[in-house]
């Protein structure tokens, strides 16, 4: 019952950290690029058209990296509130509008692309596991390093992991074409991912009951956001 | 007054200049060191050795250039984020309090960071030169490189480079580079087949897939795009610089003055090939022996565009090793093999590799050859000149009978490596340059069992039979029984097939 | 009486309609000025104008005889000029050498190997030559502290402005921060804004005391003391008459304000002439 209490009332405070303004640029930036083809060139093929929705994927994925970013971080760190409510209700604020412009993405997509009928259900996988990937690492970070932004790091190996999946396409069929034969497989792979990634986020926010790293231990006071600048 | 007489640093502008070189060297060494830089790099450098492309033979030169960039567009944009990241250091560790009563003000920091990125691109551009360098010297390279195509690789570098720095300064959050290297990498792949005015807007226009063409056929706006990007770059420099307070003369002329090379680029790059361009490529398409050379090597006379003559010997290879597995009077009728490509698109027009598609057969007489050599390159000349041998027409069907058994052993016995090749291969097709040998089940059943075999029996059965061989109405039966194997009955999927 | 080395006239700054520093007058020589003054005096705006990084709306400024209200008079004021701000930011993956060559860079110091010789000299000055190779997010809060001091010192500037520099050090390291800066205040003009009373009543040859945007007080500390003298009296009880008055450890009440008749005087300290200036309607004193 108290705990009911306690989410009811971080539901606003949790809103409002939440990074809004890089999940509308990078919303903004998948919208854009979907609408591309409806606007100029109509007939640029179902295979184009599915590139497209996995890099409007990619954006709103890598704004979803940022979503444990939270300066105040270690002075929450020691709230009764544990680790994976507070990191649970971010995700569950997030996941309604994230729906709702995936949604959007798809209908704009399949309005431009006359008559093809767009793998909808496929690429909504693909979209939720790279999303998963994000929270994924993001919670990871959080788990082993002290930054409060733990965003960029995450953004930033995420944009590493899906170019490095671009270049090996031969040796790891993920970003494999629409009707490839490895489509099927491909697409285990994926759900494969987002469960793997979905369980990487669960066990790193749950709260360690020791320190990995005791040499690691620095007063956190100074510790701003964090990592160097390198 | 003054009444502290400390010694005022050097002469002020030239103080200024050095340090901001300072500080770019500075910058530099962490840029190259940064991990994502550091991971492209390593990633780009070993490419070569990982994907075992290193020992490709007989390659294209006017190829291997563009070929070139599309690793530094993966250092590149690792290098917009490191540099972005750089710019927005001092941001993000709340030093710019203190840095801002510094000497340097912030602009000629920003002039440092730009000027930063340019050890990355000399690296880059030095791996390209390797590469290229090494690439050239293997054997059978033919061609000629531009300048300009292996340029645009370590250009992009530092074009992305500078961009991450006018981001940082624009937008103070990280999440603006890693923005813009998901809208590079859409625009890059999924727009490259977007009409040619807007798709040398993108940096990397790939043009894959066509079969080589001669240099003089390829029309690529290169000087142009490569002016395109170095207008951008410097544009995109002084804006950044502009945008932190640098509002001198000389950098807005410098601004103006780039944006005036890059409009000049775009432009001249969009303009499309020439009137001359265009009737250079129809006539290589539609009449290659006006401007090809020729050479006769016992009865075969082999014509290449003249780039490509250096083939010839090893072409003699494959077709004297058809030839000899031929009967009379094929083995020493006279023979033209004639390189040909489809030219009327440009680089980005045709089919896939080594296939002239949608070309009118040749004449009686006349194989074809492509312009790309290698394994596959052997195996598709192997394949049109035992189709000249056995039924000498490049007309398309499918021989259900003794012709396509004989043609498709010949082939894959003919070709050095052709039989390691065809037992790797599933399917029953082989692609000739200008079209495929295709077999039913039954024939591909039958050559299968030939090849099992051993060869020089067979051969020697081949020319004994040959006459009986080549006849229209040979049957597959036929062949079979007279070349010692046994023939499995049609499948349902054979009767599908319409044959020749 | 030596000649002023920073001089500022009628400086005025306002944020929002708030006056932050209101028609500030100020002359500093050679040697430590202490600067202060409670939280939201403007202590902050005004280094932050001395040290060129917010010009004023009004008034006048020269330092160390330049003006820097001039691009080329700001330029040679800040070769001159070491600024330590209020929380410093470090750059956490760099060395401490790394980041206070960084600066030294900032600061236009060219040729390579002086900048290096130069940059060693202000670590080892801190006392941090054995650390200079660590990463500064290694460090403990004291010793970031005094890399951001070495990065004001790099130059050997002539006019060293720093804003709390002692804030959040251990007692140890305050009184080692201190010999620094006493060190620092030889030869040069050093303007040291803090919260410590003690910092300034150890290291300070004049005060200059802040509120509400304006100077309360412009002396030498022991003409701050000197203001309670005769205004600190102990008493059994809280005095009713007193500003501020506490138990201390000898069970008594020590008041400041203004004592009744008869009552037992004490010793007054900088930090009970900072409380009365601050309380009084006080005039400036120049």
């Amino acid at each position: 019952m108290r705990r009911e209490t306690v989410v009811r009332a971080l539901l606003r405070p949790a809103a409002r950290c939440l990074p809004w303004t890089a999940l509308a640029a990078g919303g903004g930036l998948g919208l854009v690029l979907v609408a591309v083809p409806g606007l100029f060139s109509p007939d640029i093929g179902v295979d184009a058209v599915v590139n497209l929705l996995r890099m409007a994927a990619l954006g709103g994925a890598l704004a979803i990296a940022f979503v444990f970013d939270d300066p105040a971080r270690h002075t929450v760190a020691v709230l009764p509130v544990p680790r994976p409510l507070r990191q649970g209700l971010r995700v569950a604020l997030l996941l309604p509008p994230v729906a709702v412009w995936w949604a959007v993405v798809l209908g704009v997509a399949a309005a431009g692309t006359d008559d093809v009928a767009l793998p909808v259900g496929a690429l909504t996988g693909e979209a939720a596991a790279l999303c998963a990937l994000a929270v994924g690492l993001a919670a990871g970070a959080v788990r082993f390093t002290a930054l409060t932004a733990p965003g960029p790091a995450a953004a930033g190996t995420l944009l590493a992991l899906f170019v490095a999946a671009t270049v090996l396409a031969d040796d790891v069929p993920l970003l494999v074409p629409f009707g490839d034969d490895r489509w099927e497989s491909a697409h285990r792979l994926w759900t494969v991912l987002l469960l793997l990634a979905s369980a990487a986020w669960v066990v790193c926010a749950l709260e360690p009951r020791r320190r990995l790293t005791p040499a690691r231990a620095q007063p956190p006071v100074i510790v701003r956001t964090g990592r160097s600048g390198r | 007054m003054t009444v502290l007489d400390r010694p005022v640093q050097a002469p002020e502008s030239a103080g200024a200049v050095r340090a901001v070189l300072a500080l770019a060297r500075v910058e530099a060494r962490r840029l190259l060191l940064h991990p994502m830089v550091a991971i492209a790099l390593a990633g780009y450098l070993l490419w070569p050795l990982w994907s075992g492309s290193w020992r490709d033979t007989h390659q294209v030169l006017q190829e291997v250039d563009r070929e070139s960039q599309l690793g530094p567009l993966l250092v590149g944009l690792a290098g917009l984020l490191a540099a972005n990241s750089a710019v927005l250091r001092s941001l993000r560790h709340g030093t710019e309090a203190h840095f801002g009563v510094l000497v340097m003000p912030p602009w000629r920091r920003t002039v440092a960071h730009a000027l930063s990125v340019l050890p990355l691109t000399l690296v880059v551009a030095a791996a390209v030169a390797g590469m290229f360098a090494w690439e050239a010297t293997r054997p059978g390279a033919v061609g000629h490189a531009s300048g300009f195509e292996l340029a645009t690789g370590p250009l992009m570098v530092l074009f992305f480079g500078v961009l991450g720095v006018l981001l940082g300064r624009l937008v103070p959050s990280m999440f603006a580079g890693a923005t813009a290297v998901v809208a590079i990498l859409a625009v890059t792949f999924v727009f490259a087949v977007l009409p040619d005015g807007v798709r040398w807007l993108v940096p990397l226009v790939a043009d894959e897939g066509a079969a080589p063409l001669p240099s003089d056929l390829v029309g690529r706006p290169a000087r142009w795009h490569a002016l395109y990007l170095v207008g951008l770059t410097v544009l995109a420099g002084a804006v950044a610089a502009l945008a932190s307070g640098g509002r001198t003369a000389a950098v807005r002329a410098t601004a103006l003055g780039a944006l005036g090379v890059t409009v000049a680029g775009t432009v001249m790059q969009v303009t499309g090939p020439s009137a001359a361009l265009v009737e250079a490529r129809e006539r290589a398409t539609r009449d290659p022996a006006s401007v090809q050379e020729c050479l006769r090597r016992g009865t075969t006379t082999y014509c290449a565009f003249p780039e490509f003559v250096p083939w010839v010997d090893e072409w003699r290879v494959v077709v004297d090793g058809v030839r000899s597995l031929a009967g009379e009077p094929a083995a020493s009728r006279g023979l033209v093999v004639r390189q040909r490509v489809n030219a009327l698109d440009g680089p980005s027009g045709g089919g896939p590799s080594g296939i002239v598609e949608e070309l009118p057969p040749g004449p009686r007489g006349e194989v074809t050859v492509s312009t790309v050599w290698g394994d596959e390159g052997r195996l598709g000349l192997a394949v049109s000149v035992a189709r000249g041998m056995v039924v000498d027409d490049e007309n398309h069907g499918v021989y259900c009978d003794a012709r396509g058994v004989l043609m498709m052993w010949m082939a894959v016995n003919g070709a050095p490596g052709g039989r390691a090749a065809f037992a790797r291969t599933q399917t029953s097709t082989l692609w000739s340059p200008l079209l495929e040998i295709r077999l039913r089940d039954r024939e591909n059943a039958v050559v299968r069992a030939l090849l099992e075999r051993p060869a020089a029996e067979v051969a020697r059965q081949v020319k004994a039979s040959w006459a009986e061989l080549v006849r229209p109405d040979a049957s597959t039966d036929r062949v079979a029984a007279l070349l010692g194997v046994t023939a499995p009955a049609e499948t349902a999927a054979d009767r599908e097939w319409r044959c020749a | 009486m030596t000649h002023p080395t920073i001089s500022a006239s009628g400086l005025s700054l306002s944020y929002r309609g708030t006056r932050a520093v209101d028609e500030v007058s100020l002359r500093l020589e050679r040697g430590v000025t202490g600067l202060l003054g409670p939280n939201g005096a403007g202590k902050t705006t005004l280094l932050r104008i001395l040290a060129t990084a917010t010009p004023p709306d009004r008034g006048a400024l020269t330092l160390l005889g330049h003006d820097p209200s001039t691009v080329r008079g700001r330029l040679q004021a800040r070769r001159e000029l070491g600024y330590l701000p209020q929380n410093p930011g470090f750059h956490s993956g760099f060395t401490a050498f790394e980041f206070v060559d960084y600066v030294a860079i900032l600061k236009e110091h060219t040729d390579r190997r002086a900048r290096h010789a130069e940059v060693r000299r202000v670590l080892d000055e801190v006392g941090l030559a054995e650390v200079r190779g660590r990463r500064i997010r290694a460090l403990s809060g004291g010793m970031r502290q005094r890399v951001a001091l070495a990065a004001a010192l790099v130059g050997d500037p002539g006019f060293l402005v720093l804003d709390e520099p002692t804030v959040g050090l251990d007692p140890e390291q305050r009184m080692r921060f201190r010999e620094l800066i006493a060190a620092a205040g030889e030869g040069r003009t050093v303007l040291l804004s803090t919260h410590q009373t003690e910092d300034v009543a150890m290291l300070c040859h004049r005060v200059v005391v802040m509120d509400k945007g304006r100077v309360r007080f412009d002396g030498t500390p022991g003409e701050l003391v000197a203001r309670a003298r005769g205004r600190v009296w102990a008493s059994p009880e809280r005095s009713p008459e007193a500003l501020a008055g506490w138990r201390t450890g000898t069970g008594e009440f020590r008041n400041v304000g203004d004592p009744p008749a008869g009552a037992r005087l004490l010793e007054p300290t900088l930090e009970d002439g900072y409380l009365l200036t601050l309380d009084g309607a006080s005039e400036v004193t120049v």
